[in-house]
Order: C-alpha cells, then structure tokens, then sequence
C-alpha cells in the first residue's frame, strides 16, 4: 500500500515537472520581453507652472518588419507586417535592438516622446483617434516631412490638435485596466509619409528619406501598468484590419510601465 | 400497488430518521439562505444605481427562495451519511426499504419545483419590464459608446468625445453602443448594466446613477489580444460639475 | 486465419487490411497534407487586394482535409465501403479479424471493430484530452496566480484559453459515452456488439484525426477567440483558426456516427424480454445524450464551415460590411451549445442513477420520474440557447420567452435529484468512492443549479454575463458534476472493463483531493465574478488577486488529485487485485459476463424477466 502511494506521489511530481516546464517555456516565449527605458532629460515645465523631471523616448514605425531589431535578423516570422521598432536620437532604424515595443518610465515626470513615422497610411475605423488626446495642452508637434539623410525638418514644424482622419499612418495609444491605479490615457495620430515614396523605398529594401515626425509630452501620475497600441488599422486582409500585425505583441503593441 | 414515501403506517412522521431531516432541514435552509447570501452580497461590488441594487436585491430572494430545495436534499445527504455506513469489500445485506416509487413524494417535489420556477420568473419578468422602459425615456441622456479594439469612447449630446465618461447624478442615461470591428460588451461594472457592442448595429442600454463616485467600465466579451486593458472608468458627479466638464470638452473637440 | 494467411487468386486487398494501422494513418495522412500544401502553395491564384489573407487560408485548410483524407485511409477507414463497391464484402473471417480476434495488443492501433476495443481506445484518448486540457488549466491558473496575472503573454493567453475550453468540452462530452457507452452499453442490454461495428471504430478514429489539426493550430498561431470562436473575432484570428475549424468539423462527424450507432443499438438490439420498462436509467441517458447531439452537431458543424468560408471564400455570412450578421454566428453556435451541456451532464448524471442502487442497495427511486428528466431536460435543451445571448441586443423582445424556457428547465433537472435522494433515503450505503461521488455530484450540482438561477434571470445576467462568475458557474455543472459523474463511473465499471479493481485507497485521496480543490478553486472564483472581472482575461486589476489567488491553489490540488487518479488508474490496471466477475454485486447484465470477456460477450443472449433494480424485497 505505502508503496503505492509513494509512486503516486512519484506521478505528482514528474507531471508538476511537465507543466512547470511548459509553463517556463510558454512563458518566455514572449515576442519582446525587454523593455526600453525612458532617457533623462533634465526637467520640464507645464503650462500651469508645475515642473517635473523630464524623461525622453524615441520610436519608428516601419511598413515592415525587415528593419530587424527586436525580430531578428531578417524581420523574423513575419518580415511583410508593419511594426514599432527602437528608434536613434534622429529617427534611425536600430537594427540590431534587442527590444522594441515595451517603454518604461518614471512616475509622477513629464515623458516626451518622438515618433518617426516610416509608413504610408489611410482612413481609421474610429476618428475618435484622429485627435492628440492626453498630451500637455492637448497638442502635439508635426513636422510632415523630416529629412533622415540631413537630420533637419524639410517641412516646418507644426503645432497640431488632430490630423485628418483618412491620412494617419498610425497611432500610439496608451490606456489602460481600469482600477486602482491612476488612468493613464494618451492618443496621438501619426501622419502618414507619402505613399509614392515608402512603396519606392521599399522595393529597394529600405525605407523613405521623408518620414512624418510626431513629438509630444504627456505626465505620468502614480506607479501603474498600462498597455499601449495602435488603433489605426494596418492588418490588412483581415476583418476589420485588425488582424495579423494588429493582434500580435510587439509589432503594434507593447506594455507601457509607470515605475520609479 | 404503489407505497406511501415511507410506510403503511400512519405516522410517517413520527419515525426518527424522518424526524431528524426535518430538524437538519431546517438547520440546512437557513445556513444555505444566510451564508449563500452572505457570500453574494459581501463579494459583490457597491451598487452605484437602483439597477444594481436591485441585482444584488434578487440574489437575495433567489437565494432564499431556492434554500428550502437546497436544505431538503443536503438534510437527506445529511442523515444518509450519519446512518449506518458499511465499508469493506463486500456489499452489506440489501436493504429493508424496498419502496421504489412514491406518486405523491413526486407530485409534491414537481409541484413545488413548478411554483418557485413561476416565482423566478415573474420577478424576473417584473424587474425586465422595468428595464425595457427605461430604454425609452425621453428625457434621458442620450449617449453614443463606440467600442473600437480596445479603447471606449464616448460621444457627448453636445459633442464632446472622451475617452472617459462623465455622467451627472440621478439622471437617466440611454447609451447607444455600437462597435466599428469585432464583437465587444460595454458593462458598467457598479450600475450593473451590460449591452454587447456589434459592428453594424447600435444597441441600447439605460441606468440612472444614484452615488457620486468614480467606478469601472469593463469590456465583458473577448474581442482579440488586448481585451484585458478594454477598460475605463466613469465618474458621476453633480449637475454642475457635470456641465462644466461637458461644455469644457465640447471646445476642446471643436477645436481644429 | 487462413483465408487471411493464404494468398488466393482474389483481391489483394486482403493483406492491405492486415498492414493498416495507426503508423499507415499518421503517414498516410503527413505525406498527403505536405503534398497538398506544396501544390496548393504552387497552384493557388495570388490574393487580390482587397482580401490579402484569404490564400493562406485555403492552404491551410487544404492541406489539413487532405490530412484527414489520409489519415482515415491509412487507418482503413474505407475499407469496408471500397470492398462493398467492388462487389466483394467482407468475409466472416475478415470481419473476425477487423474485431480485433486473436490479435492482442495490437488491436488497439488499428481500425478494430470490437465495441470493447473502442471503448478502451476511447477511455485512453478521453485521458489523453484530460491531461492536455489540464495543462493547460494550470497555466492559466499560474498565470492568474501571480498577481494582476500577466506572466504569459496575450496572445499566448488567449490561445490556451481558446483551446482548454474546446479540448476540455470535447473531454467532457465524450467522457461518458465513449468509453462506457461502448464498451459497457452492449453488454448491458444484452448484445453482442453495437449496430454497426464499424462505424463504432470510425467515430473514435475520427477522434484522433481531428486532433491534429487542433494541435498544428497551436503552431500558426492559436486560436485567438476562446472555445466559443465567435465571429467576426474569428474572421480576424490567425491562420489557427482554420485548425479549430478542421477540428469541430471532423469532431462533428465523429459525434453524428457516435448518434447513430448508440440509438440503433439501444433501439434496436436490447435482449429478449428488455422492455423500455425494463431498461436501465444509464441507457436511457446515454441514448437521451447522443440523440441531442444529432440534431446539435450539424449546426455547429455548418456554423464552422460558413467560418472557414468567410475567412478562406471571402462571404459574408458574419460580416457586417458584407450584408452579413455577427448574431446570425451566435445563434447557430449556442443552438448547438446549449444542448451539448446537457448532452455532457446527463450520460454523468444517469451513470450515478445507475450505481446509486447498487450500493445503497435498495431500488432506484422512481424510475418513471428519472425518466421524464431525461426526457425533460433533452427536450426543453433545444427551447434554451438565446439564453447564452441576453445580452447580445440581438432581439430584446425574445429575452422574456427564452428566460421562461430556460427557468422551466429547472423542473425536469429537480426531479433528477428527487430520484437521487430518493434512492438514498432509508439505503444501506456502501462506502465506496462512487458511493461518496453521488454526495459530490449533489453538493457541486446544487451550487451549479442555483447560480444558473440568477444567470437565467434577465437583469441578473446584465451584471453577471461575461464575468468569471460565469466560468465558476459552468465548471460546476459540467466539471463538479459532469466529471464527478464520470470519474466514479471509471472506478465502478473499472473491474469490468480491465478486470483489475481500482486501486482503493488511491481512488479515496484522488476523490477527497478533487473535490475539495476543485470547490475551493470555484469559489474563488465567483466571489472575483461577483467582484468585476471579466472573462479571458490575462491580466486583472490588482483588487482580484485574493480571488484569483485562491483558484489557484484550489487549482493545484486539483492537479495533484488527477495525478494521484492517472497514477491510479495505470497501476491498477497493470498489477491491481484481480477483479471476481461482480465485484459490486450489482444486477445489471454487464456484471453476468465473465473477465477476460469474450469476443462476443454472452455464449447464449440472455432473457430478461425485471428490472436491474431489486434490491431488498422490491416488485419491478
């Protein structure tokens, strides 16, 4: 009978240890686990007089995949779909990063964030999103066409409040589970780069000189976890063009974490 | 030739076992009703308008409604297992009771069944009544909801667009949800409202908040990778405030 | 033997019946898939467009049916209805041979016609679906564990989620009726084997085909849309949508044969002297549940290739921006997902009736009224389904009618617990795991019952829809009960079926660890129901993590009862007591054949003069 049970016991542990290790393996299969850190950047002061300390991020968004980075070499399983990527200080493509869609920043500061936008764009399914949301002053800055190759703005900057809704290329969403931590709701369009270009570029196997440059600053409030995507819809071929790159971390979504 | 549920003699009553499931009964109708309800109201959230006090209101009467039913049969599980309990290998001797059907047992459970099913019923058909109505009331707040993966977003009578909902205390709204991709549930956790979001269709929900306060919206209907961060909140605040905050975002949309 | 040993100048087909087995399938059916999905891949036209996605869809679902064509030739599917075309039916020896005579183990990985077979294949492969099903469950429930959840990533989530539920429904309705609604069913009403043999061993068969492609999805990207793969979320799920697809479809047609051949044969095949009177309560609900499944499996099967069409054919019959309807989906899955809870819940239910007597020794209570339940529920489980949609919007007006339907199926379900308490009053209980299963199935289907009360109700189910409560109410009825039902089936029908006992004390702890992991972990959860959180949910406000952790640990006690249960089960049958041919002392007819049982069960079919129920001084 004692022996019986003792190799129960023995059936328990090894099927604990089959699930514990599928469990580790599903678990690490996330598609990006790191995370990029937001850069300081001195401190910041709001139009009501309160100032923060300032924090920095940069990111791109590409009309594929093969820029690499946090894919892999070759853009990984899916080269074809669109995707954020780590950015340089001047909106280059950083091919080798190991992360690329989850950001960290601190509490209770002033996070500016500059988007390079790589990719041609059309009409979103909800022009709730057309309009810059949550930022300080609810504006955000545009320069339509930013010159990769010299650095500098070919168009001048603009101060925006929303862009027309059938020419976003994407947007970079931040909300978040509604609970005791603060809300967190941040929405900015990014004007799309024009079409001609991107599809040129690409079948060169690089991207536009010309991409759109979106900067905006938001304040973080208590410690939280939030999420961010884009709402504009580029799953094409998919209901609603939310599928494929849409529906999948690390290529239009990410984690956004308030900490420290 | 059919039996009585226990013998041929008269006093079915009086014979111990019977006499114990009558005490266990009771004892287990009452702990089923008080811990049943108990659970239920302590675990769920505060109401935040007549709606959900009534929800929290039904689990209640149903609960006792349904305890006697649940009693009797934990009372008879109940004597069963402090009879007599035979282990071992082999079956005991069979049994004395060799009843195998009790015509008026069965007419008795069936009856009962049939009244306490009418009496959900028609409590359930009452409070509906109710909620069919307040669907058309006139002189609600009529409020847009789009559901688009995965933020909510509201639109205001006076065109305010938020992403937060503010509604003014003791008034009736009427939202009309409607989703721009796949299939979403717009619940107002508090208010205990809930109406599916369908693409290509608007559908209707009404509550009249009763407490000030900040509360949660959830999406309640798997809608693709980020459904768990389909949430928001709503805050109810007084008139006043309520048009301040209505008039202030109406400029800011306006705004080019 | 010999005809099959010799090499006569007819068919050649004869050796090919001899080298078919499950190794033949599973190659068969890999090379045509790849062949296939190579000539689809160089063949199909390039996608417009309007709809990129569609040609991968096709390739997908190509090469999965041809998967499927392969499989169900190389295990020897055809064989009979090729040999029948060609004007040479099987022989006696032949069909002697397909019934799996002298052939050992090796019957049990070929297309083996012998119900008894198939019903052990079937007792393997409902294990086999528990397990994975299981595993998957503990990963969500670590996953919920930690707190705010968010350990696995979403897309992975949602995935497990999507197919625990479908793997585990799947579990849950073949739990019962597969393996001991063939291998016990036939002898228990006195017949040599089931209608039609083969299509007995095609239905599992079928089984073991569909799963592939459930398990291939999991490579191209999961199911994204929880086991109710509601469209339009469908339409837009990765290309592992077209494995669910496959797999419900393939299922679908294993369930309709299943139907078929278990009404025959209890229709049809009952002994002499058998009369409906006469038959016992098991039968009845074996048959109640695959006769609801008929006319449910059809539609879900449609449900599903109108799925595959919108996404692969590019129509409308989900999409809005189509002409087509999201609701028109919901409609046709919960027309078939309501009548299979029950088609879960009553084979379990009515296999407790049938062991209730035995060990209180005493007569079933009222076996008329056991019957109108059956009856009942079975047919108001067809008026019920928009119930699963209150909350749609899709017709208002209806929410009242089905709310009446649905509160009236409460009636039917009460007498079954009339008949179960009935039937222990006044016994004289034998304690034994079935016996202690009959008090779980009680407790856990009361709890069920009830919180199905206020999910019923309208207004209640504006709050409750889509909410864990929900998920905590569903798992009581199918797994509290439903499970229960069937794990004290497998220990009671144990001695018959591998002529060992199950192992006793093992069968104690595994009972004791199961039910009170699996009540702490479902309490947990409706009190995080009650408390807001929705359904499919990966990652949770903080205020849920008392709730969830609860689950959790009333999860791993689940899993370690499970694991003591397989280790029971595959001790015993390896080195358990030898079982004497009644061990229970029960008087249905399974119990009067000896162990090993014979290929045909009874030398001489048996006359039946009463009921299985007379115990003590009972008339029938």
């Amino acid at each position: 009978m004692n022996k019986r049970i003792l190799a129960a016991l023995g059936t328990v542990i090894l099927g604990a240890g089959v699930i514990a290790g599928i469990g580790t393996y599903v678990a690490a299969a996330k598609n990006d686990s790191g995370s990029i850190m937001a850069t300081s950047a001195g401190s910041f002061t709001a139009p009501d007089g309160k100032t923060y300390p300032h924090y920095t991020l940069t990111m791109n968004t590409y009309p594929n995949s093969t820029f690499g980075g946090h894919h892999g070499e070759d853009g990984g399983a899916h080269p074809d779909w669109v995707s954020y990527g780590a950015a340089g200080p001047y909106g280059e493509p950083l091919r080798d990063a190991k992360t690329g869609t989850n950001f960290v920043v601190p509490a209770h500061s002033a996070v500016t964030i500059t988007i390079w936008q790589y990719d041609s764009g059309e009409t979103l399914n909800n022009d709730f999103f057309a309009k810059v949301r949550g930022t300080v002053g609810g504006t955000a800055t545009l320069v339509e066409r930013y010159d990769t190759k010299s650095h500098t703005n070919a168009t001048e900057a603009k101060t925006i409040t929303q862009i027309p809704h059938d020419a976003v290329g994407h947007t970079f969403t931040i909300h978040g589970v509604s609970s005791d931590q603060d809300s967190l709701f941040v929405n900015v369009p990014l004007l799309l780069a024009n079409d001609d270009e991107v599809t040129a570029a690409e079948e060169e196997g690089g991207f536009t000189q010309f991409p759109s440059m979106t900067t905006f600053t938001f304040i973080t409030g208590d410690e939280g976890e939030y999420i961010w995507n884009c709402e504009f819809p580029c799953g094409d071929g998919t209901v609603a063009r939310f599928g494929n790159a849409m529906s999948a971390m690390s290529y239009m979504s990410g984690h956004f974490t308030v900490k420290g | 030739m059919t039996d009585l549920m226990n013998s041929k003699k008269p006093q079915w009553w009086k014979s111990p076992d019977v006499k114990k499931t009558a005490i266990l009964w009771v004892i287990c109708t009452a702990i089923v009703g008080y811990v049943g309800t108990e659970f239920h109201v302590r675990s769920i959230v505060e109401p935040a308008s007549e709606t959900m006090t009534g929800v929290i209101d039904l689990m209640r009467i149903f609960t006792w409604a349904a305890s006697p039913v649940a009693g009797l049969v934990f009372a008879i599980c109940l004597t069963v297992l402090t009879s007599k309990r035979h282990y071992g290998d082999n079956p005991p001797a069979e049994a004395d009771h060799q009843i195998s059907n009790s015509p008026r047992a069965n007419a008795v459970w069936i009856v009962v069944s049939a009244l306490l099913c009418l009496f959900a019923l028609i409590t359930g058909l009452i409070v509906l009544q109710k909620d069919s109505e307040a669907v058309l009331e006139s002189t609600a707040i009529q409020m847009n909801v789009t559901g688009s993966q995965w933020v909510w977003s509201f639109d205001y009578p006076n065109g305010a667009r938020s992403e937060d909902l503010y509604l003014p205390v003791d008034k009736p709204v009427v939202f009309h949800i409607t989703s721009v991709d796949v299939k979403h549930s717009f619940w107002i956790v508090q208010m205990g409202i809930k109406m599916d979001a369908n693409p290509g269709a608007i559908t209707e929900a009404a509550v009249t908040p009763n407490k000030i306060g900040v509360f949660d919206i959830r999406c309640a209907e798997l809608c693709g990778l980020l459904h768990a961060y389909m949430q928001t909140k709503v805050h109810v605040v007084s008139q006043n405030d309520y048009d301040k905050w209505v008039a202030e975002h109406a400029a800011l949309e306006g705004r080019a | 033997m010999t005809t099959l040993m010799s090499k006569p100048v007819s068919a050649p087909g004869k050796s090919v019946i001899e080298r078919l087995n499950i190794v033949t399938a599973v190659v068969l059916g890999a090379v045509s898939a790849f062949v296939v999905w190579r000539l689809a891949l160089q063949f199909l036209p390039a996608d417009t467009e309007v709809r990129l996605f569609t040609r991968e869809d096709k390739i997908t679902l190509l090469s999965m049916v041809a998967w499927f064509v392969g499989f169900m030739t190389g295990i020897g599917a055809l064989v009979g209805p090729f040999r029948w075309v060609m004007g040479k039916d099987l022989s006696h020896d032949e069909n002697m041979f397909l019934a799996g005579k002298d052939m050992g183990v090796n019957r049990y990985f070929r297309y083996t016609t012998d119900h008894k077979v198939v019903g052990i294949q079937y007792l393997v492969i409902t294990m086999v679906i528990f397990g994975i099903g299981g595993i998957l469950a503990m990963l969500i429930r670590t996953n919920l564990g930690t707190p705010e959840g968010g350990w696995i990533h979403p897309q992975a989530y949602n995935s497990i989620v999507g197919t625990h539920g479908i793997i585990m429904i799947v579990g849950t309705i073949i739990m019962v009726t597969g393996p001991f609604g063939n291998f016990i069913m036939p002898i228990m009403i006195g017949a040599r084997d089931m209608a039609f043999p083969r299509l007995n061993a095609l239905s599992f068969w079928l089984i073991v085909a569909a799963a592939i492609p459930l398990i291939w999805a999991q490579f191209i990207g999961g199911i994204s849309t929880g086991w109710s793969a509601y469209n339009p979320l469908a339409g837009q799920a990765p290309l592992g949508m077209n494995g669910y697809i496959m797999f419900i479809c393939i299922f679908a047609i294993s369930t309709m044969v299943a139907g078929a051949n278990i009404t025959t044969t209890i229709v049809r095949m009952r002994a002499n002297g058998m009369t409906w009177n006469r038959t016992p309560i098991f039968i009845y609900g074996t048959m109640a549940s695959v006769a609801l499944a008929l006319p449910a499996f059809p539609v879900f099967f449609l449900s599903q290739v109108m799925s595959a069409m919108d996404r692969a054919l590019d129509t409308s019959f989900y999409n809005t921006a189509g002409g087509g309807s999201g609701w028109l989906y919901e409609n046709l899955f919960w027309i078939m997902g309501h009548p299979e809870v029950y088609v879960i819940l009553i084979p379990a239910v009515a296999a407790l009736m049938e062991m209730a007597p035995v060990f209180t020794r005493r007569p079933l209570f009222s076996f008329n009224v056991a019957v109108m339940g059956i009856a009942g529920i079975s047919g108001l489980s067809v008026l019920v389904w928009a119930h699963h949609m209150y909350i749609s919007g899709w017709a208002p007006l209806l929410n009242a009618p089905f709310m009446l339907t649905t509160e009236l199926i409460s009636i039917p379900t009460g007498m079954l617990f009339l008949v179960l308490v009935g039937t222990l009053w006044r016994g004289r209980l034998w304690m034994t795991m079935p016996t202690m299963s009959i008090f779980a199935l009680l407790w856990n289907f009361m709890i069920g019952g009830i919180t199905g009360i206020y999910l019923s109700d309208v207004p209640a189910d504006a709050f409750l829809h889509g909410s864990m409560y929900v998920t905590a109410h569903f798992h009581y009825t199918l797994m509290g009960a439903g499970l229960t039902g069937a794990l004290a089936a497998l220990v009671y029908w144990f001695p018959k079926m591998t002529g060992r006992m199950f192992d006793k004390k093992l069968s104690w702890i595994s009972f004791w660890l199961v039910q009170i992991g699996f009540n702490v972990a479902f309490v947990g959860m409706f009190t995080v129901g009650l408390a807001g959180q929705p359904r499919r949910v990966e990652s949770y406000a903080s205020t849920f993590n008392t709730g969830n952790l609860i689950t959790t640990i009333g999860a791993y006690t689940i899993m370690v009862g499970m694991l003591v249960l397989l280790h029971g089960v595959i001790s015993s049958w390896r080195s358990g007591d030898k079982a004497p041919m009644n061990p229970w002392q029960a008087k249905t007819l399974e119990w009067t054949v000896p162990n090993p049982i014979p290929l045909e069960n009874f030398d001489v079919l048996p006359t039946v003069t009463s009921d299985a129920y007379g115990y003590g001084k009972a008339k029938s």
